[in-house]
């Protein structure tokens, strides 16, 4: 065996160089309070490794980046592990660094003669953040989009340089697809690429002066093995902390250690949709509530001036140190400059916390991705991307669509799709609009039609409508106290079940025969049939009247209710007797209108 | 015989260099020499250093010469979808290009639309602080951006003089047209006092 270590040694002089790394000599002794750097450099190193298996499996492209990430996520064997860790692994640094920084301070190691690594220390801090800040971006989910996009904003009212570096950074004058490759090039390339470039310095120039001890240092170690030890106890509180926040999964599920745990990821990016929730990671949200203090256009002295000042003093902490009590003064500066951020970020936290359209963002953040994720989950992604995937389901478009096109007249369980109030204004107050036509809430079902049926002129019906005492009400208020339940039931049922429904196949055939023959002839106890006003072409319809209501045929189908919505005063619906809904053809794209009618139906069906 | 005319090719036009790396035991000439070969040296790293920072210069700076799409109006909504006095939210499309793709209606941001009895009003949703998607309070009857809290009445201007925001909502061109609203989408530079459209 020292046969070979000696060839080797001959060939390499490797011995030097593990003697130089492993008896270094810390006058004073091991201490636990020097173990700061090594755990930095035992994060950074499980970064580039982390960071080199995502990389094997991201895909920086605006329709492939949630996506690979999604998979990462969700999908690959330990994905969420990896990448919770490289995800916390980034917290942890920002945390290393500043108790790092806070031992070098109040030791004073950054006075003469290490002036130099000192910089170097506060240049690997910023690249530190710069990586974090670019990687924020990299998933292009909703949080890390609308957080970069106030980033790169900031970085835009830089006087001079900044809208240039603004631009130069996205690749273009807006985000798009190079805005991803860049900062990619950025994450994975270059800034890791300096980071270890002047890691390497910065600890060669720490072994070169050593390491600041007490003036008064009785005894000596060398790093190993004492030092090393604490040292490794201490990288190994980290990786244990790391592992079990990869496995964390909020404080409602606590450790879930799967793929629900771990980093967070949204649904992706929507830069037309309104997504309130844009903050930046925990450790910036003091300089983002910073930025609430300077009103109008002295933003840019809370956003640039002042935390360039404040990196400007550290940059000159080793001449202040130098003077009297200079000491004394860097370590206030330090603290001051902690505490005052610590306090920014409580403030912000508590801020949040009450913030009724912050907190109706989160939730609705959430809810969008829960449904990307079942969406995902069920049909895998299509090649045009989550995004698309997204815009194509009824259940995520269909209240937007019902509000901004239905809901001036109809209302959806007495709301406008969304939940929200039907509001309009008068003398400078909101005020609830009534509707003036149906709630179309469960539509498409036989309860809504049995319903209906029983009380036409309910408000829920045609109660606002011109119809309120036509043809069909005074039809029920004859008609439907000769009719049994059962009777009202069938004639829904039928109506709804018609040939070609999913579930015609499967409903009850004596009920449907029943339905058949309400509609076609009324009931023995003499009520009327609907054929007198309604047509249907079905075979067990029989008779026929005279077309004063809407064709029925095809009630309740998607295809029914698309040709209603488009044009309702076709003779086949309401005619010359349309009650004043507007035609929707050429207003809604054919998506949208397929969206809509899928959302009411489905929606009516499943009761939500 | 190729071969020998070939060999002979390469030592003509090597032999300048021969020449420069043999002094031949002269001092002087090997002093001389020794400045030229420095020099030499030294346009050789520039050239070295200058093909590939040069050009990759030029390559990377490529996004300062691209410019931002200039939309036409865009079909955003229709008149009597709008609420009096409450404004909503609507996606545009138009075309969009960016970096190798052309998309012809595609989403390429929302605006809200304000419908009044002196006519209807535009603005785009994107803060004008710090660019985040402006929301609305109901109840308050005001914008409010839910990142820095900077508020703006019914008109886009500031509601409150703490907000954070230097200038109010910016407003978009409207037109109608048979009933429908059409809309020019354009960005504007954020955190600045002027109305700079990206260009």
């Amino acid at each position: 065996m020292s046969g070979a270590s000696d060839w080797l040694d001959r060939r390499t002089g490797y011995r030097r160089l593990v003697s130089w790394l492993l008896y270094e000599s810390i006058p004073g002794g091991a201490r636990w309070r020097y173990v700061w750097g090594s755990t930095l450099v035992f994060t950074f190193l499980l970064q580039l490794f982390t960071g080199l298996l995502l990389w094997t499996a991201y895909s920086p492209s605006i329709r492939a980046a949630w996506e690979s990430v999604y998979f990462i996520q969700h999908q690959m064997e330990l994905g969420w592990f990896i990448r919770g860790l490289h995800h916390y692994a980034s917290h942890a640094m920002i945390v290393l660094l500043v108790l790092h920084l806070l031992q070098v301070v109040i030791s004073g190691a950054y006075r003469s003669p290490r002036e130099i690594n000192w910089w170097f220390g506060l240049l690997l801090m910023g690249l530190v953040v710069g990586t974090a800040l670019t990687g924020y971006l990299l998933p292009w989910d909703e949080r890390g989009y609308w957080a970069t996009q106030v980033t790169t904003k900031i970085l835009g009212i830089v006087p001079l340089l900044g809208p240039t570096l603004e631009r130069l950074l996205l690749g273009g004058p807006t985000y798009g697809h190079h805005t991803l490759t860049r900062f990619f090039a950025l994450h994975a390339g270059l800034l890791p690429a300096l980071l270890v470039l002047v890691t390497v310095l910065h600890v060669f120039l720490f072994r070169r002066h050593g390491v600041t001890h007490p003036e008064d240092a009785k005894g000596e170690d060398y790093f190993w093995p004492r030092q090393a030890f604490l040292d490794g106890v201490a990288c190994m509180a980290v990786l244990l902390a790391l592992s079990a926040l990869a496995g964390w999964g909020g404080w409602e599920r606590g450790f879930v250690f799967g793929p629900e745990g771990g980093a967070p990821l949204d649904a992706p990016a929507d830069p037309s949709r309104p997504s309130p929730s844009a903050r930046p990671e925990w450790y910036l949200l003091f300089l983002y509530q910073f930025l609430k203090y300077f009103p109008g256009r002295s933003e840019v002295i809370g956003a640039v001036v002042i935390p360039s000042l404040v990196a400007g003093v550290m940059v000159c902490f080793p001449f202040l140190g130098r003077i009297r009590r200079g000491h004394a003064l860097c370590v206030g500066i330090t603290f001051a400059t902690l505490t005052g951020a610590l306090l920014l970020t409580a403030a912000a936290i508590r801020e949040d916390q009450t913030h009724p359209m912050y907190l109706a963002g989160l939730a609705d953040a959430e809810e969008k991705t829960r449904r990307i994720l079942e969406l995902a989950r069920e049909n895998g992604i299509p090649p045009d991307g989550a995004l698309a995937m997204l815009h194509r389901d009824p259940q995520t478009q269909g209240p937007a669509l019902f509000r901004d096109n239905c809901s001036s007249c109809h209302r959806w369980d007495g709301h406008d799709g969304t939940g929200a109030q039907v509001t309009e204004v008068r003398d400078e107050a909101p005020v609830a609009v009534p509707p003036s036509a149906s709630d179309l809430a469960g539509f498409g079902t036989p309860e809504w039609v049995a319903d209906f049926l029983k009380d036409p002129s309910a408000d829920r019906f045609f109660g606002q409508t011109r119809h309120r005492d036509g043809i069909m009400v005074q039809w029920a208020r004859k008609n439907i106290p000769l009719m049994t339940e059962r009777d009202i039931a069938a004639v829904a049922a039928f109506l709804i079940h018609q040939p070609g429904d999913a579930e015609s196949a499967v409903a009850d055939p004596e009920l449907m025969a029943l339905g058949a023959r309400v509609f076609s002839s009324g009931t023995s106890a003499g009520a009327q049939g609907c054929v007198m006003c309604h047509q249907l072409d079905h075979p067990d319809v029989s008779g026929s009247g005279m077309a004063l209501g809407p064709d029925l045929t095809g009630y309740g189908s998607p295809e029914w209710l698309g040709g209603i919505t488009m044009d309702s005063s076709q003779p086949r619906f309401y005619g010359s007797q349309n009650s004043g809904m507007p035609k929707f053809a050429g207003r809604l794209r054919d998506q949208e209108l397929q969206l809509l009618t899928e959302w009411i139906l489905e929606e009516g069906r499943t009761g939500n | 015989m190729f071969q020998s005319d070939f060999r002979h090719l390469i030592a003509v036009s090597l032999s300048p260099l021969r020449a420069l790396m043999d002094d031949g035991g002269d001092p002087g000439i090997m002093r001389r020499r020794e400045w030229f070969r420095k020099l030499v040296g030294g346009v050789i790293g520039f050239g070295l250093l200058l093909v590939p920072l040069g050009t990759g210069l030029l390559f990377f700076l490529n996004p300062l010469r691209r410019r931002a799409d200039q939309h036409g109006f865009s079909r955003v909504a229709s008149v009597d979808s709008l609420p009096m006095g409450t404004p909503r939210h609507f996606m545009v499309r138009g075309q969009r290009r960016d970096a190798w793709e052309v998309g012809a209606q595609v989403p390429l941001g929302a605006v809200y639309l304000v419908r009044q009895e002196t006519g209807i009003r535009a603005f785009q949703v994107i803060c004008p602080h710090a660019g985040c998607f402006v929301g609305y309070e109901t109840a308050r009857r005001r914008f409010l951006c839910p990142c820095h809290d900077s508020s703006f009445g019914l008109d886009g201007a500031i509601a409150d003089p703490e907000s954070p925001s230097p200038r109010g909502l910016d407003e978009l061109e409207v037109k109608i047209e048979k009933g429908e609203v059409l809309v020019r989408y354009q960005e504007f530079r954020p955190g600045i006092g002027e109305r700079v459209a990206v260009s």
